[in-house]
């Protein structure tokens, strides 16, 4: 095939062109890389592969994570809950262990009020240790540089821990609803979600381990009491009560120390 | 030659190969924008369905079967996106149909390229535009029409017109 | 202020001791950590990276300690370590490696992006991009190790290993990269490849069982090497590496 003309090329490009010439030439560059080579606007070009890596190179954000963004949560964190898929098979073996967990005490505890002490006492704690058995492979580079990372380590565990707790609720209630005979095995987790919760709270203001601490012992002493009462059960009524609470002078306070620094900015 | 590196290319960027992307955007994204403007002259909305072909040849480039040429591909995602970019502004419902070349339009596009076009040449400037649009780019009627921007009706009774012109010529 | 101080630093794994009364002021600039297997490496690497704590002796990173949760947080964000990575198995692609780091650093999503492109056009991993990290050779891993490890504008960077087995494309990226950024942060490294460390460091600290052995500049050490009797030929670098792990007792350096 006869290539077209520098002349005629040229022609096509400012629109000189007959069209029945401009058609001509159209057809040929389908199938010409030399004639393509000879109109390729190289400004323009890279113009406009600037701006497609760019767009290839911005991961698309899940719905999840979107979702996350949109009701406030700020968005280095949206990722890491959302995350990416490579971390879902983890997820879902945490969610998994806590439900099984749920299954277990409340089928165990039926008979007998005391024998819930057991499994009130590791309650709050025990999706977290889940979240740590599967996340985490120590060792690991990336569990190496994410624990010495602002936002890695005890504080990701917590985040992470807080998502598993408040799924595995989620499907605990509607197995409950929908599926099987009505029980409320999903009480045995609200205590870890009201834990995680006060514990990343707390966090705003004290070093994470500490709050982990603090937040431990307070349910202890709350089980202790509980117990000495005779009903430790009623842990469940009071416990999300104070992690209310807990929140909320967190929040107040850490609203106070951020103050200052945001009007500064 | 350019054929067989094109495919190349995209079985490179069906592993994810970045910079096999650059080389196909840098061989073909000029000349489909200088065909696209040739058809619709707001520039903006071109270059967004530019942008939009390169990023559906990156997420799927195993929609080419291999079948004719990787540049008559890459124009058929592009005028399409384009027209459903157009579609979307004038706020019409989007629905995208295959291409559906009759027997008779294939027969036309198989002749010699020259012959052919030199034909179109003696067709009537309205008729023209329907007929590139249809047989050329190939588009459908619903597309012809949001792509020229006149009522589906119209670019069926053209075409008809148009068709009857082209067999006098072929005789 | 500015400066990286280890006083009397030691730490003893199960009754080995790994390191033994350390003390060390880094300023800005490359420092080279070297030593055979076991000198206590990469433990340094691991206090300096916070890491792991020590069991006696202070440590201050730009003024703040450690052991305070809170100027703990304030280490951490200004803090770049990539740790030695020969075994990073993850399904992640390079992209999400670096997005997932970047996050972890608390970094939002325009300082992500442009970070990210910094380091990617800096490191040469736009072939790779969209790889699973799994499936890279090793030069291309230990560079996304200081990839991750430069994202958030660090003022400290402690990199393990950043060239063991790497290729020549990698090393010369490495250095490059490595080279540029002393200008303008504290950079402590460990590794094996004398001739490396020495072209990017203007210091080299070498340890033996746990102690420094020698603190100079790579220059000192060339001088130091210069002035063996070097039998078997050896460069004078590598001569005086040697002659500063032999038990013969030799003068101590100037202290700075």
């Amino acid at each position: 095939m006869t290539h077209p003309s520098r002349a005629e090329l040229r022609g096509y490009l400012t629109s000189e062109s007959s069209d029945f010439e401009a058609d001509t030439i159209e057809h040929h560059l389908v199938g010409c890389s030399s004639c393509r080579v000879e109109i390729r606007d190289g400004e323009w070009t890279n113009r406009s592969w600037r701006q497609l890596r760019t767009t290839i190179r911005t991961p698309p954000r899940s719905r999840p994570e979107r979702t996350l963004v949109t009701v406030g949560i700020p968005n280095h964190i949206a990722h890491l809950i959302a995350a990416s898929p490579a971390f879902r098979p983890a997820w879902w073996l945490s969610v998994a262990a806590a439900l099984v967990f749920a299954g277990i005490a409340a089928g165990a505890v039926t008979t007998n009020p005391l024998a819930s002490l057991p499994f009130l006492t590791v309650a709050p704690v025990l999706p977290v240790i889940g979240v740590a058995l599967a996340y985490g492979i120590p060792g690991d580079p990336l569990t190496q540089i994410a624990a010495v990372a602002p936002h890695g380590g005890f504080r990701l565990l917590l985040i992470r821990g807080l998502t598993v707790s408040a799924s595995s609720i989620a499907l605990a209630v509607l197995a409950a609803l929908f599926f099987l005979p009505p029980n409320a095995a999903f009480i045995w987790l609200i205590p870890s979600l009201a834990a995680t919760a006060a514990t990343l709270a707390l966090s705003i203001r004290m070093a994470a381990p500490v709050a982990a601490i603090v937040v431990v012992t307070i349910w202890i002493m709350l089980l202790g009491a509980t117990t000495i009462a005779g009903t430790p059960t009623d842990a469940f009524t009071i416990g999300p009560h104070l992690l209310v609470l807990a929140i909320a002078v967190a929040i107040v306070g850490g609203a106070r120390n951020s103050a200052p620094s945001s009007a500064a900015t | 030659m350019a054929d067989v590196d094109d495919s190349d290319l995209l079985a490179a960027i069906a592993r994810g190969d970045e910079e096999a992307m650059r080389h196909l955007h840098a061989e073909h994204a000029s000349w489909i924008r200088r065909r696209l403007l040739r058809r619709f002259e707001d520039g903006e909305l071109v270059e967004e369905a530019i942008q939009d072909t390169f990023m559906t040849v990156w997420h799927k480039p195993n929609a080419y079967r291999g079948e004719g040429e990787v540049g008559a591909w890459l124009w058929g995602i592009a005028i399409r996106r384009l027209i459903d970019l157009i579609r979307r502004r004038r706020r019409q419902p989007s629905t995208l149909v295959g291409s559906v070349r009759s027997a008779e339009d294939e027969a036309l596009v198989g002749l010699e390229f020259g012959e052919f076009a030199g034909i179109l040449e003696r067709l009537p400037q309205e008729l023209l535009g329907v007929v590139r649009a249809t047989i050329l780019d190939g588009l459908t009627t619903r597309e012809a029409a949001v792509l020229l921007g006149i009522p589906q009706g119209t670019v069926k009774t053209r075409m008809v017109r148009a068709r009857a012109l082209l067999r006098e010529e072929f005789g | 202020m500015s400066d990286v101080l280890l006083d009397r630093v030691t730490k003893t794994y199960r009754r080995r001791p790994a390191l033994q009364g350390i003390n060390l002021r880094l300023t800005a600039g490359t420092t080279a950590i070297m030593g055979p297997n076991g000198a206590g490496k990469t433990t340094l690497l691991r206090l300096l990276a916070t890491a792991i704590r020590p069991d006696s002796g202070q440590i201050r990173i730009h003024g703040a300690d450690p052991n305070r949760p809170l100027e703990l947080a304030r280490i951490r964000t200004r803090l770049g370590y990539a740790p030695d990575g020969n075994d990073l198995d993850t399904r992640l692609s390079v992209l999400q490696f670096l997005h997932h780091v970047a996050a972890l650093k608390g970094l939002d999503i325009t300082e992500r992006n442009r970070d990210i492109e910094q380091q990617i056009e800096a490191l040469g991993l736009g072939h790779a991009l969209h790889r699973q990290v799994r499936q890279l050779p090793t030069g291309t891993v230990r560079r996304l190790l200081v990839a991750q490890a430069m994202l958030g504008r660090p003022q400290l960077l402690v990199l393990d290993e950043p060239f063991a087995d790497v290729d020549h494309e990698s090393r010369h990226l490495l250095i490059d990269v490595l080279r540029r950024s002393s200008d303008h942060l504290t950079v402590v490294l460990a590794g094996h490849h004398l001739n490396d460390l020495a072209a990017i460091a203007n210091r080299l600290v070498i340890l033996k069982a746990g102690t420094v052995a020698f603190d100079n500049t790579p220059a000192d050490l060339v001088a130091a090497g210069l002035a063996t009797t070097n039998p078997d030929d050896l460069s004078p670098l590598e001569a005086g590496y040697l002659a500063a792990l032999s038990d013969r007792p030799r003068p101590e350096p100037d202290p700075m």
